[in-house]
């Protein structure tokens, strides 16, 4: 019964819906490239000069944290997401959705990927904005190749699905915008803090460490730092089936609970 | 032929409490502008919503075009299409691509979507508009577009929530005209809910009229105001009027039955003239649909909105401005 063509159809038309919003008003994009400059021109520089952080390898804290600060900017992107939904439900976007032909499953999915079209645009500031002070903070230069860095595109893309389908799935069950809002603050500095994103796992106590394992942005941050700063990618494998893995869980849950937007 | 649209004890319970739809039966026939009268809050969104497969039935049958309801949703997907009462185009982008969103979501490729958006938007009076941001349109331009973008793939039925609400006069006019030019042209089937009397008489074959959760009964808009019988004329007359049959007074004017009114009324005015009266004013009323609503439901439309369905009308209506 389930067409995968005319899903996966489906899911490229609710992206090519974002990506005509996006066209129509950049400005979202220039506000929240604020927020990843002072990460690292500061909060980066501080702890770098201090050597406060054992980065485990021959690079310098600054270039270490780096990846880090773009999985946040990812982050903090897709987990409000659910609330662009809310607001589709409360203006008769989501109903004409609804109606359409397409399975709960495809729009779910359709929306965690716009939520990567955002997280794309987010992605090619940080990363321009890394090359060009690069130049000036040699401790903040890249030492990968350039088509390390390109491959941290659909890992980006991916981070963003999973963070957009837990924001989505608080938006189907709690279906207002202000507690939609509320669960994201509670939930990002618990994911981004628990993940291996300003530090090393190794530095945390057991049960952080715990935590950590848990988090699916541990395995986005791995991944990125993999290809934009040590070149080790031997978790990868795992990494990868850990994100899809929570994606498709999500995502499923999203799509049998999608319903009770309308009721 | 089978009917367009069966319903049978249509039941719709939102939570625990409330009880939106309560046992709804009627049939819609194929071709046919069927409306749904009543107050905000009478139930007619929610009936809506249960045949556009938005929500779940709570207890009864309801089938579209032979599809049952939840088994066969996906098929009665593909043959409606739906406008609803909130504003559903998309504010942020331009109605081109509105429509050929729309045109995509409903698997026509990119050259097709481009074709069939031309054609609408020319067919809509939008052409000139294509490129602008939604959120530059007026509401009646805005009403045209999301009707244009339900019809993209030539759905069998149309669903239409509240299609005026907020709209001036003119644009009113503009929607109504635009609905019926489409109805005539394409044979389409359209089920549409308003709370407008002027509406519902004025584009519907058939009317159900609603009142909380309940339909109090379903005729065409002329039997159902044959139904609550004459009409009347009033006279304000100087002099004693001579022996009228059925005449009563009322507030000092005679008020004489009639069932046709306006065409009555020249001929009472000669005979009174005739009789030595002066005529100071002279009146017809005719039997209105609000008369077979009140009839019906048993009060005016107005004195029964709920609170949140006004504002959620308002909040409509605000958008659209």
């Amino acid at each position: 019964m389930i067409d995968l063509k005319v899903e996966i159809r489906n899911i490229l038309v609710i992206v090519e819906l974002e990506v005509r919003r996006l066209r129509h008003d950049y400005t979202d994009i220039a506000v929240r490239a604020v927020q990843p400059i002072v990460w690292l021109l500061v909060f980066g520089t501080v702890f770098s000069s201090r050597g406060i952080i054992p980065t485990g390898g021959d690079y310098t804290y600054l270039q270490f944290v780096a990846p880090g600060i773009l999985a946040q900017a990812v982050l903090f992107v897709a987990i409000f997401f659910g609330i662009m939904l809310v607001w589709d439900r409360d203006s008769g976007n989501l109903a004409k959705l609804l109606v359409a032909p397409a399975s709960r499953y495809s729009l779910v999915l359709g929306k965690c990927f716009s939520a990567s079209v955002r997280a794309i645009a987010q992605a090619v500031v940080v990363l321009s904005l890394i090359a060009i002070f690069g130049i000036f903070i040699p401790d903040m230069a890249l030492k990968q190749n350039p088509l390390y860095i390109v491959l941290t595109i659909p890992v980006v893309i991916l981070i963003a699905a999973v963070a957009a389908s837990i924001s989505i799935l608080f938006a189907t069950i709690f279906r207002t915008r202000e507690r939609v809002m509320g669960f994201g603050q509670l939930l990002t500095l618990p994911l981004f803090f628990t993940s291996s994103a300003l530090y090393p796992i190794t530095m945390m106590p057991w049960y952080l460490q715990w935590l950590a394992k848990i988090n699916p942005l541990t395995y986005g941050v791995d991944l990125l730092r993999g290809l934009m700063v040590t070149g080790d990618l031997s978790g990868a494998p795992v990494d990868l089936a850990v994100l899809l893995g929570y994606l498709l869980v999500l995502s499923a849950a999203c799509a049998a609970l999608f319903k009770r937007m309308m009721e | 032929m089978p009917p367009a649209i069966v319903v049978k004890d249509l039941k719709k319970r939102y939570g625990k409490s409330v009880l939106a739809v309560d046992g709804v039966s009627f049939d819609i026939e194929e071709g046919e502008v069927f409306g749904l009268l009543g107050p905000n809050g009478a139930g007619k969104t929610t009936i809506v919503k249960v045949l556009t497969t938005l929500l779940s039935i709570t207890d009864g049958k309801v089938s579209i075009l032979g599809n049952e309801r939840p088994k066969r949703d996906y098929e009665i997907r593909n043959c409606i299409g739906y406008v609803p009462q909130d504003v559903s185009s998309d504010s942020a982008l331009t109605g081109y691509e509105n429509l050929i969103i729309s045109a995509k979501l409903y698997g026509k490729n990119g050259r097709e979507a481009k074709a069939v958006s031309e054609d609408v938007l020319k067919q809509l009076g939008l052409w000139d508009a294509k490129d602008r941001i939604v959120k530059t349109y007026s509401g009646g331009m805005i009403r045209k577009l999301e009707v244009g973008q339900a019809m993209v793939h030539d759905p069998k039925i149309l669903f239409l929530d509240e299609p005026s609400i907020g709209l001036d006069p003119v644009a009113r006019k503009q929607v109504w005209e635009s609905i019926k030019e489409l109805k005539e042209r394409t044979k389409l089937t359209v089920v549409l809910t308003t709370h407008y009397m002027e509406e519902a008489d004025h584009l519907c074959d058939r009317i159900a009229i609603m009142s909380i959760g309940k339909i109090a009964t379903v005729g065409t808009p002329a039997a159902l105001k044959a139904s609550v019988g004459m009409g009347s004329i009033v006279l304000e007359v100087k002099g004693t009027p001579p022996e009228i049959p059925g005449a009563r007074m009322e507030n000092g004017s005679i008020v004489i039955p009639a069932a046709e009114p306006s065409k009555e009324l020249p001929k009472m005015v000669q005979l009174l003239t005739a009789a030595g009266c002066e005529v100071l004013s002279a009146k017809a009323r005719e039997t209105t649909l609000e008369d077979a609503f009140v009839k019906y439901a048993g009060t005016k439309i107005e004195e029964m909105d709920q609170w949140s369905a006004v504002r959620k009308t308002r909040r409509t209506a605000g958008r659209l401005a």
